[in-house]
């Protein structure tokens, strides 16, 4: 179990720059057999329109409450040794990291389905929000595909 | 973390119009230009009939009424939970992060 409060949790937001290498430091144990680190990043062409830059804006207080919810539900569904979730706020310039999202765990399989989970509930599930910068000038706040869970509590 | 300072004053007057504060971000706050609006209602409502009472005294934003969720008290609310006075609210429109 990976609790709240403790060297084998790491939840923040932040307007700096991400490491992976910090991720990664931060996840080793003598304990795990498998590291992953996923970090989402800004593509710069979407089809054939092009993307300068991505700004993030978020609902703090919640987003935090939120992500150590999902690292709660995902402590019970995989025996997860130190896990990681970091999200970058403000402007977050093309090919540089907007998310990271690690898990350390003893077998692979459990690090793959655990991170996945994670990445894939975070993009529905925290209140934060992308404004995409056209190369044309054009900019525009994007709206998910899909309504937040109403059942997680 | 309640976001009005203390309960209106007479809770016996079912006709007393008290105002609720609303956080919003994004394509909201953008289109309001604020990030915040208020709200007045006459007591605890269920989510859906509060965001239609949101819509109908803020119509600016009422064209994203379909895209609205709410926050209470930092949890997604389902239509039917209730919202009121004293609670902390915001207006949740599907989320983009990541």
């Amino acid at each position: 179990m990976v609790d709240k409060q403790s060297n084998t949790r790491r939840v923040l937001l932040t307007h700096s720059p991400l490491d992976v290498s910090v991720a990664y430091e931060f996840l080793r144990s003598p304990k795990a057999g498998a590291i992953i680190v996923f970090s989402g990043t800004t593509r710069q062409w979407t089809d054939d329109r092009e993307t300068t830059l991505l700004e993030y804006e978020s609902y703090e207080p919640m987003a935090l409450k939120v992500m150590h919810e999902l690292l709660d539900t995902a402590s019970s569904k995989w025996p997860l040794i130190k896990a990681y979730l970091v999200h970058r706020l403000g402007v977050v310039p093309i090919s540089e990291a907007s998310v990271l999202v690690g898990v350390s765990t003893a077998h692979r399989r459990d690090a793959y389905e655990a991170s996945r989970y994670l990445i894939d509930t975070l993009k529905v599930q925290i209140p934060i929000w992308k404004r995409e910068h056209w190369a044309d000038g054009g900019q525009e706040w994007i709206t998910g595909d899909q309504s937040p869970e109403t059942s997680s509590n | 973390m309640p976001l009005k300072q203390s309960e209106p004053p007479d809770l016996t007057d079912k006709e007393s119009l008290v105002p609720v504060r609303i956080q919003l971000f994004s394509v909201l706050r953008e289109c309001m230009q604020s990030r915040f609006i208020d709200v007045t209602i006459s007591g605890q409502m269920e989510a859906d009939a509060f965001i239609d009472a949101v819509c109908e005294q803020h119509p600016r934003i009422s064209g994203y009424r379909s895209l609205m969720n709410l926050a209470v008290n930092q949890t997604y609310a389902r239509p039917g939970d209730l919202v009121g006075p004293g609670d902390e609210v915001a207006l949740i429109t599907p989320v983009s992060g990541g």
